[in-house]
C-alpha cells in the first residue's frame, strides 16, 4: 500500500543525519589536533628569530634531547606503576564493597572523596603530609622510633614512590567503582552454579569474575593509563619534576617547554609524541583485551 | 647710543628670549602632555589575582576625574604566567598593559609586542626619577620597556628574642659569624633548625639565593658568575659561585645549622614558622615584616628586624619583571594610544606607588623619593628598622645581575635555568651530586644551549 510518502531509509543520506556530529568532532577534536601537528612541524619560539617551516625539525632535535628521554622514561615507569596498582588495588577493593555488608553504602560515598579532589589540592595536601619538619608522616615515624630526624620524602629518592602513592589515593577509587558495577552485572545464578559444581573462591573469581569483568578492566586500564601519561596537577604541586628530574614527567616538560621556555613547537612535537604512544596503548589494550562478552 | 638706551635693549633681549623659551616650553608641554581622549575608549590591564578591588577603586576614581570617557580595569589571571602567554599569543589586541612577572618581558620585547616606554610621553621624567639599576633591569638592547609593580628586596629577617637569649647583642656580620651564631642558638636548645632559606625547586628561589650569596661572597662586585667574553667564573673552587653551593649544602649537611626540610620548603611555610619562632634567621622579601610582626598572625610579633646580607653592606634588590605596555594598544587608535599612555604614567607614577604599595604595602623601592618620604619611612620604622632598610634599598640594584651570561634574560635563558641550573643545584644542595660537579653541569648545559640556538 503506497501512503504517498517515501519510506525513510536510514542508509539513504546518511550524510545528513551524520553531518552535525561530524562537525562538533572536527571543531571539538580534529581541529586542535591537527593545529598541534601543524604547529609541532615550526620553529616557533618566543623572542626566537620568528616563526619558519622546518619539518621533522622539532622532532629530530627531542631524539638527541637526554631530558626528553629521561622524562619519557619517567613517564612510563610511572604509567606502569600507577595502572598496574590501581588496577590490583581497585580488583581487590571492589571485590570487597561486592558483600553486603552493614554500612557499606557510606563507605561507597566518602571513597568519592579522593577522587572529588583536584589533583592540585591532594598534591598540595600530600605535600604537608610527607613535610619533612612537620609532616603528619614523619610525626608518626618518629613516634615509633622509625626515625631521629624526620625522612625527607620530597627531595629524595623516595619522592616518586609519594607520587604514585599519592596518585593511587586520587585514582583507586573511581576504578573500583567502575569495576564493582562491572561486577553487579554477572548474574548470581553463574557463582551459585560454580558452588554446586565444587569451585572454591579463587576458581569462581577466576573463571567466572576476570572474564566477565575484562571489558570494565579495559575500561580501567585505558582511562587509568590515559590519566597517569598525562599526570600534570599532581606532579606540579608535589614536586614539580624535582628532586633533579626524577619526577620529570612528559606533561611537565611540555609544560616547561612551552609555557616556561615559550618553545611552542617544540612543546607540541612533544604533544604529539605523547598522543601517539597513548593511541598506540589504547589500540593495543583493546586488541588483547576487549571480548564481546555473552553471559 | 646712550647708555640708557643699550641697557633697554638688553632688557628687551633677555625679555625677548624668556618670552621664546616660554613659548617653546608651552609648545613642548602641549605636545609631550596630551590631553583626555574624546571618544569613549576601554583599556585592559592584567595582573595577578591580587588586591584588584582596590587597584580598581583607585584607578576608576582618578579616571572620573580626569578621563570621563575613558574606562579601565585590572583583570586578574588564575594561572598567570601561562594564561598571559595563552592570551598573548591568541588575542594578543585585548591586553593593552600587562604584568610580567619575572623576566618573561625580555621574551614578549623580542617578539615585538611591546612598546619601548621611551616612546610615550612624559616617561623620560619617571625614568629620571627611578633609580638607575631598576631602568637598566627594565632596558634590552638600550630600549626601556618595563617598570617593575615593585622591586621585591630580599632582606635577611632575624629573631631578636632568639639572638638576646643566645647571648648575642647583634645580628651576624658575616657568614662566618652566621654559622657560629647559629651552632650556638642549636646548642643551647633554642632553635633545632636556625636557619632557614626556601629551596624549593618550584620557583626561581634556589637560583636567585645562589646569586645573592654569591653575590655577598665577592663583596658585590660584577660580573659573579659569567665574564663578558660568556666564560664561566664560578668554575674554580675559590669562585664565588663554587664558595656560595657548598655553603648552601653545609648549612644542611655540614654545620646542621638547616633542616633538610628547607628543600622543599615554601615562602609561605617559612613565614609561618617564623613568625612561630621556629627560626632565628631567614630570607624573604622585605614587605614579609608587616605579617611577622603583627601580633595577630605571628607568635613572634615585635622580635623580627631586618640585618643586612652578612658579608655584605647592601641587600640585592629588584624584581626584573614589571608592568609593560603592548604594541597593540597603540595600533587602536589615537584615543585609545593617549589613554593607554596616561594610565600607564599614573599607575607607574611615585604618586600611585606610595598610595597604593609604599605605605599598605612596604613594598616600593623604585623610586628613591618614595623610600625617602617621610610618611613612608614612618610607616617601615612602625614594623622594623627603617635605617637599615633605607640603607639597602638604596642600593637597590636590579636582580639582572644573573647567573646567565652577560646579564641578560633571554628566551634561551628560561630554558637554561629551568632545565638545569635550577634541577642541578637542587641535587648539589641536596648532596646527590658534588659541587664540582654540578657547577660542571650547569655550564654543559650552557654549552648545549648555546649549541641549539647558535649564541656566539
Amino acid at each position: 500500500m503506497d501512503l504517498g510518502r517515501k519510506s525513510a531509509d536510514p542508509h539513504k543520506n546518511w550524510w545528513i543525519y551524520g553531518l552535525p556530529s561530524f562537525i562538533l568532532i572536527a571543531l571539538i577534536f580534529l581541529f586542535p589536533i591537527s593545529y598541534a601537528v601543524y604547529i609541532s612541524t615550526l620553529q616557533w619560539r618566543i623572542g626566537g628569530p620568528g616563526i619558519r617551516f622546518i619539518g621533522l625539525g622539532n622532532y629530530l632535535l627531542l631524539f638527541t634531547d637526554n631530558l626528553f628521554w629521561q622524562s619519557l622514561r619517567v613517564t612510563l615507569i610511572y604509567a606502569i606503576c600507577v595502572v598496574g596498582l590501581t588496577v590490583l588495588l581497585s580488583l581487590i577493593l571492589a571485590l570487597a564493597l561486592n558483600e553486603e555488608l552493614k554500612g557499606i553504602g557510606i563507605f561507597k560515598a566518602i571513597m568519592l572523596i579522593p577522587w572529588a579532589t583536584s589533583p592540585l589540592i591532594s598534591g598540595v595536601i600530600w605535600s604537608w603530609l610527607f613535610n619533612k619538619d612537620f609532616g603528619v608522616v614523619n610525626y608518626v615515624l618518629f613516634s615509633f622510633g622509625l626515625t631521629k630526624s624526620g625522612i625527607n620524602f620530597l627531595a629524595s629518592d623516595l619522592a616518586f614512590p609519594v607520587v604514585i602513592l599519592a596518585t593511587l589515593w586520587n585514582y583507586v577509587p573511581i576504578s573500583s567503582l567502575i569495576l564493582l558495577a562491572g561486577i553487579k552485572t554477572i548474574p548470581q545464578e553463574l557463582f551459585e552454579a560454580s558452588k554446586v559444581d565444587g569451585a572454591n573462591a579463587w576458581q569462581s573469581f577466576y573463571m567466572i569474575t576476570f572474564p566477565l569483568l575484562r571489558n570494565y578492566l579495559l575500561l580501567v586500564v585505558t582511562f587509568v593509563t590515559m590519566w597517569s601519561l598525562r599526570a600534570f596537577d599532581i606532579i606540579y604541586s608535589l614536586t614539580s619534576g624535582g628532586p633533579g628530574y626524577l619526577t620529570t614527567v612528559i606533561s611537565w616538560l611540555i609544560y616547561q617547554t612551552s609555557f616556561v621556555r615559550l618553545n611552542f613547537g617544540e612543546g607540541s612535537a612533544i604533544s604529539v609524541i605523547l598522543a601517539l604512544i597513548t593511541l598506540v596503548l589504547t589500540f593495543t589494550y583493546f586488541r588483547l583485551l576487549y571480548k564481546r562478552v555473552e553471559f | 647710543m646712550s647708555k640708557k638706551s643699550a641697557i633697554s635693549k638688553v632688557y628687551a633681549a633677555i625679555i625677548s628670549v624668556i618670552i621664546v623659551v616660554a613659548a617653546i616650553a608651552a609648545i613642548y608641554y602641549t605636545i609631550s602632555i596630551p590631553k583626555a581622549p574624546s571618544q569613549q575608549v576601554e583599556v585592559n590591564i592584567y595582573t595577578i589575582n591580587w588586591r584588584l578591588d582596590e587597584y580598581n577603586k583607585e584607578l576608576s576614581e582618578w579616571l572620573n576625574a580626569t578621563m570621563p570617557n575613558v574606562k579601565a580595569k585590572f583583570i586578574g589571571l588564575a594561572d598567570y604566567d601561562k594564561d598571559i602567554i595563552t592570551l598573548l599569543v591568541n588575542a594578543p589586541e585585548k591586553v593593552d598593559i600587562c604584568l610580567s612577572r619575572g623576566p618573561a618581558w625580555r621574551s614578549w620585547a623580542k617578539a615585538g609586542w611591546l612598546t619601548p616606554l621611551d616612546n610615550i610621553p612624559g616617561m623620560t621624567e619617571l625614568k629620571g626619577k627611578s633609580y638607575p639599576g631598576i631602568v637598566e633591569a627594565g632596558s634590552l638592547n638600550n630600549s626601556w620597556y618595563s617598570i617593575p609593580w615593585y622591586t621585591s628586596v630580599q632582606f635577611m629577617y632575624y629573631n631578636k628574642r632568639i639572638l638576646q637569649e643566645a647571648g648575642f647583642d647583634h645580628p651576624p656580620n658575616t657568614w662566618e659569624e652566621l654559622v657560629n651564631q647559629s651552632l650556638i642558638i642549636k646548642q643551647k636548645g633554642l632553635c633545632e633548625y636556625p636557619l632557614a632559606f626556601t629551596f624549593i625547586a618550584r620557583t626561581l628561589r634556589l637560583e636567585r639565593l645562589w646569586r645573592i650569596i654569591s653575590a655577598t661572597m665577592t663583596n658585590d662586585k660584577e660580573p659573579i658568575h659569567w665574564d663578558n667574553d660568556l666564560s664561566p667564573l664560578y668554575l674554580g673552587n675559590d669562585s664565588a659561585g663554587y664558595k656560595a653551593l657548598q655553603f648552601m649544602h653545609d648549612i644542611i649537611y655540614k654545620w646542621g645549622i638547616a633542616s633538610e626540610g628547607i628543600l622543599t620548603l615554601d615562602w609561605t611555610q617559612e613565614i609561618t614558622l617564623m613568625g612561630k619562632g621556629t627560626y632565628a634567621f631567614c630570607a624573604e622579601a622585605g614587605y614579609n615584616i608587616k605579617t611577622l610582626n603583627n601580633p595577630d598572625v605571628s607568635k613572634e610579633a615585635g622580635n623580627i628586624d631586618y640585618m643586612l646580607w652578612p658579608d655584605s653592606h647592601y641587600n640585592t634588590a629588584g624584581d626584573d619583571g614589571g608592568f609593560v605596555v603592548t604594541r597593540f594598544a597603540m595600533e587602536k587608535g589615537d584615543d585609545h594610544k593617549l589613554a593607554v599612555q596616561k594610565i600607564y604614567r599614573y599607575i607607574c607614577s611615585p604618586e600611585w606607588k606610595k598610595k597604593m604599595d609604599a605605605i599598605p604595602w612596604l613594598l616600593e623601592c623604585t623610586y628613591p623619593e618614595v623610600n625617602n618620604d617621610p610618611e613612608v619611612r614612618a610607616e617601615v620604622a612602625k614594623y622594623g628598622n627603617a635605617t637599615i632598610r633605607e640603607e639597602s634599598i638604596g642600593f637597590a640594584r636590579s636582580l639582572a645581575i644573573d647567573v646567565n651570561p652577560l646579564n641578560v634574560r633571554t628566551t634561551w635563558s628560561a630554558e637554561f635555568d629551568t632545565t638545569y641550573v635550577i634541577p642541578i643545584l637542587s641535587n648539589a644542595v641536596r648532596g646527590a651530586t658534588s659541587t664540582g660537579d654540578a657547577l660542571n653541569a650547569i655550564y654543559q648545559g650552557f654549552l648545549t644551549l648555546k649549541g641549539k640556538y647558535g649564541l656566539g
